[in-house]
């Protein structure tokens, strides 16, 4: 229980350092609220004064970052500098689409990876595993966004069996999903494999097999759930790699998800936007990986008692 | 060794080529292919006199195709040459992938080393800074930075360098921790060398093997973010050629020309696939721990 | 009190096992014999690397991949184990043919509670229900006398102590009432007390359940609390076999010898150790006798691989057998 406690506070640390982090970047990024809201050589001072006044931007940054903080915790993110449009809608609005994707890519990555990396390991240099491993490879090594851009040549332009983009029809999320999905997907396969010929290898299946334990039982029951602890310390890295490329990949696919929304606000330089959507999914990624790390001590029974005290 | 129950009892496998440092040459030649590809970007990017190879434009003579007269690998959308903004845009790679691979692997270096050496609170000091940095995916945390600083190769690099140290200071703090250990480093603690003089001594030589394989993947990882973010055009502005920029126009005209996506395509995962494999080899090769000797 | 002896549970016979090195396959046991009849206990003693504990996973048809059977036979319970299918070997493991581990800790599935790993043996070869085989588990658990045995089978191995572990791997091989135990190193990883438990344990199983007992170990100090015979090997081949009180009171080979001179409690004065060097690596043996290069006594009919004294009560592969002799 005090590890859980520990655990929770620091992740709270984390995302109170993370939010400093996006609130310095608001105030250095160029140009302020007011700049971008009134042309400076037309509106005269006293107007521009009056704003800065009423938006709190003359008080000391402390101030201002409670007022920031303030706003975060009770759901007031600011408003959009290019729409007007209260930020918490347009993160309302992205937040499904963005979370559709993010699952079933997350969905495809372990739903593939896992049975792939463990069939590898256990048919280890036959064919099947030199084919995972192949594509492994090439999935690790092809960015993403080359990866969509082919199979929108391939399956949007040439055959049109797919869209190029947008969203409306379970068609749309095929080619961002795999795309999204391709490099989770390789890695999973390789921890796994990786994982499962380690515990394969483990002294204990060979008393397993020596009590007359079936093959099949040992490899999946025992060494699967061996090999699950580095599979769930996967999980948590993998929704961290699977936010980032939303970006990407919801820009290519013209996907309305948070990850483009942001994107487009940093090219529009609407910074409340841009600093709110990048802070959220950090607390998504540093809740994500706090789980991860108690869901650890869960599989895993050695850590569960050898650092936890008496739980 | 007893070797009774060890499980390396197969048979060597037979390799086709001959391998250096644990690298097949075949990799090794693409990488100087690469290299020296870069070279002449370099030189078509830097002396004045010669821009005009990627900066030429032709509205009479847009998309053509690959092996048309003149322009090996056809021309774009601007009638441009496309082979020379193909070769600049590999140049620009390489510079910015080199460049933050070397930042970051030093800062990596110093403040893994800082982490493992000096201390508990150094130690959670910098982990609090790391994992701050780990709450934002790297794509992210670049994408945001070169937004404040402004679109731009300086801000990709930048950018790219604050964000890639992370990683490799868990590493590299990982080994200190090991490293301090062993014998001869607490020998030497105990005849009064100082924390500085034991880190440059006894612990960065060991810790140069990890560092190269690092070195070298951290390029394949900035190549392809550089890449992303020029995607995005946040990295090198036009004119200036980027596989990311030329991957960002080539999807704007898919229906017209494949090629020029599927060329720089092709030469950004072709180099990051090569860079990838020669720090596995590399790795395999230095580091017995991970591999397996031979 | 049979009256024709009745072949023995377990006999091995020219055992031969090879592996497939980087220069062709090289030799890991020649021409190994012995037999394990219900109710003695043999001791396999050698060095690592003698392929003591190759010789003991051949017997359960365990051998690591690469490991092969190149000539000989190992039967088991009158039927030779060649012969025997994946279903055969699956059924013989854990009901009449059992196996111990050196590592208690490794030995263990880590992720599972010991009392389930107990009541999978059972339910693996039983068609009981999970209750009863959990009351018989807990019954092997005092057996092995494990104190406050329904609380232990709610722990997970890393809760427990080694020698606790060990008696656990105990309990879980002896579910199913096996005819044979074969021990490889069992208390090796274990304190000194401890050890000496283990090895009372099992001595009074062997007496009360009438077990076959293959202890194999390279300390010398446990045979004598255990074994009936001993057998030494080295380099892959037995040099010695003997029962336990001829070995230790009139060794021949002058491997024996310096075994049993480098286990002796030391009087100050006197030189450490007879034997210099380690035991060849398998593919880099000599072509004469294997011990020839360490022995004290080594002269040059040594050069020639010397046979093995077949049929006699105490065998001796060594060219002048009781030569050497202890101080």
């Amino acid at each position: 229980m005090w590890y859980v406690l520990q655990r929770v506070g620091y992740a709270v640390l984390v995302i109170f350092l993370a939010s400093l982090v996006t609130f310095a970047a608001l105030r250095v990024a160029p140009g302020d609220a007011i700049t971008s809201m009134l042309n400076p050589t037309t509106t005269p001072p006293d107007v521009i004064a009056q704003y800065r006044q009423s938006l709190g931007l003359d008080l000391p940054l402390w101030e201002q970052y409670l007022m920031y903080a303030r706003g975060l915790l009770t759901g007031d993110f600011g408003i959009s500098l290019t729409d007007r449009q209260p930020v918490m809608d347009i993160v309302l609005n992205g937040a499904v689409a963005t979370i559709t994707l993010a699952l079933a890519a997350f969905i495809v990555a372990f739903g593939i990876g896992v049975p792939a990396g463990v069939l590898a390991a256990l048919h280890r240099d036959s064919l099947f595993d030199r084919i995972v491993r192949g594509i492994g490879s090439f999935f690790n090594s092809v960015p993403n966004f080359v990866l969509a851009l082919i199979l929108v040549l391939v399956f949007a332009v040439q055959l049109r069996w797919l869209p190029v983009s947008g969203i409306g029809s379970w068609k749309n999320v095929i080619l961002p999903t795999l795309v999204l999905a391709a490099d989770p997907c390789a890695l999973t396969m390789r921890v796994t494999r990786t994982s499962v010929i380690e515990q394969a290898n483990a002294d204990f299946t060979r008393t397993l097999r020596a009590r007359g334990i079936p093959g099949g039982r040992v490899n999946w029951v025992h060494v699967l759930r061996n090999s699950l602890n580095s599979v769930v310390s996967l999980g948590a890295v993998q929704i961290r790699t699977l936010l980032g490329y939303t970006l990407i990949v919801e820009v290519i696919f013209r996907w309305p998800g948070l990850g483009s929304q942001l994107v487009q606000s940093i090219l529009n330089r609407d910074y409340p936007v841009a600093s709110a959507l990048a802070l959220l999914l950090a607390v998504v990624v540093v809740i994500a990986s706090a789980l991860g790390d108690l869901a650890l001590r869960w599989v895993d029974p050695r850590i569960r008692v050898s650092s936890g005290g008496s739980a | 060794m007893s070797g009774t129950s060890s499980p390396a009892l197969r048979g060597p496998r037979r390799r086709l080529m001959p391998r250096y440092l644990g690298v097949s040459v075949l990799l090794w030649a693409v990488l100087a292919i690469f290299a020296i590809l870069a070279i002449i970007g370099w030189a078509v990017l830097l002396v004045p006199s010669l821009s005009s190879l990627w900066t030429d434009q032709s509205l009479r003579s847009t998309f053509l195709p690959p092996f048309s007269d003149g322009f090996p690998l056809g021309t774009d959308n601007l009638g441009r040459n496309f082979a020379w903004r193909l070769i600049a845009g590999i140049g620009v790679s390489v510079f910015v992938g080199a460049l933050v691979a070397v930042i970051s692997v030093t800062l990596g270096l110093a403040l893994g080393i800082f982490a493992g050496y000096f201390g508990r609170a150094a130690d959670a000091g910098t982990n609090v800074v790391i994992d701050v940095t780990w709450a934002f995916p790297e794509i992210l945390l670049a994408i945001v930075l070169a937004g404040v600083l402004g679109p731009g190769l300086e801000a990709v690099i930048l950018a790219l360098s604050l964000t890639g140290w992370a990683a490799f200071a868990r590493i590299v703090r990982g080994e200190v921790l090991s490293l301090r250990e062993r014998d001869y480093v607490a020998a030497s603690r105990v005849l009064g060398y100082g924390k500085v003089r034991i880190s440059v001594r006894h612990l960065l030589p060991n810790l140069i093997p990890i560092t190269l394989v690092m070195t070298v993947y951290f390029m394949a990882v900035a190549i392809v973010a550089e890449a992303g973010l020029s995607f995005l055009g946040l990295g090198a502005q036009p004119p200036t050629p980027s596989l990311g920029g030329i991957l960002s126009q080539g999807r704007d005209y898919l229906n017209s020309s494949w090629w020029p996506v599927v060329l720089a395509g092709l030469a950004l995962s072709l180099m990051v696939l090569t860079l990838n494999y020669v720090s596995d080899g590399l790795r395999d090769h230095l580091d017995p721990r991970v591999g397996g000797r031979r | 009190m049979t009256i024709a002896p009745a072949q023995a549970p377990v006999r091995v016979e020219g055992l031969h096992l090879i592996r497939h090195g980087a220069s062709g396959p090289e030799d890991l046991v020649t021409d190994l014999s012995f037999d394990l009849p219900r109710g003695s206990a043999l001791a396999l003693v050698g060095e690592s690397g003698s392929g003591k504990s190759l010789s003991a996973l051949a017997i359960m048809g365990l051998l690591p991949q690469g490991v092969q059977v190149a000539g000989g036979t190992v039967s088991l319970f009158g039927q030779d184990s060649s012969r025997l299918s994946k279903r055969d070997w699956r059924r013989l493991r854990g009901t009449r043919l059992a196996m111990i581990f050196q590592d208690p800790m490794t030995s263990l599935d880590p992720c599972f509670k010991v009392g389930a790993q107990i009541v999978e043996t059972i339910l693996a070869h039983e068609d009981i229900s999970r209750a009863d085989a959990r009351a018989r588990a807990i019954e092997l658990l005092e057996q092995v006398q494990i104190p406050d045995p329904q609380a232990r089978l709610h722990a997970y191995p890393h809760e427990l102590s080694g020698g606790l572990r060990q008696r656990v791997m105990i309990a879980a091989a002896l579910a199913l009432r096996p005819e044979i135990l074969i021990a490889d190193e069992p208390t090796t990883a274990l304190d000194v007390t401890t050890q000496a438990a283990i090895v009372s344990l099992v001595d009074d199983l062997r007496r009360d359940l009438d077990l076959g007992v293959l202890w194999i170990t390279h300390d010398l100090g446990v045979v004598s609390q255990l074994a009936d015979r001993v057998a030494v090997l080295y380099a892959g081949e037995m040099v010695e076999c003997a029962t336990k009180d001829e070995i230790f009171a009139a060794p021949r080979h002058p491997y024996t010898v310096g075994l049993i001179d480098s286990a002796r409690v030391r009087e100050p004065g006197i030189p450490f150790g007879l034997i210099k060097g380690s035991v060849p690596e398998p593919g880099a043996w000599p072509t004469g006798c294997r011990f020839a290069p360490r022995c004290p006594i080594a002269q040059d009919a040594c050069a020639t691989h010397p046979l093995a004294s077949a049929g006699e009560e105490h065998m001796t592969r060594c060219h002048f057998p009781g030569k050497a002799v202890l101080q």
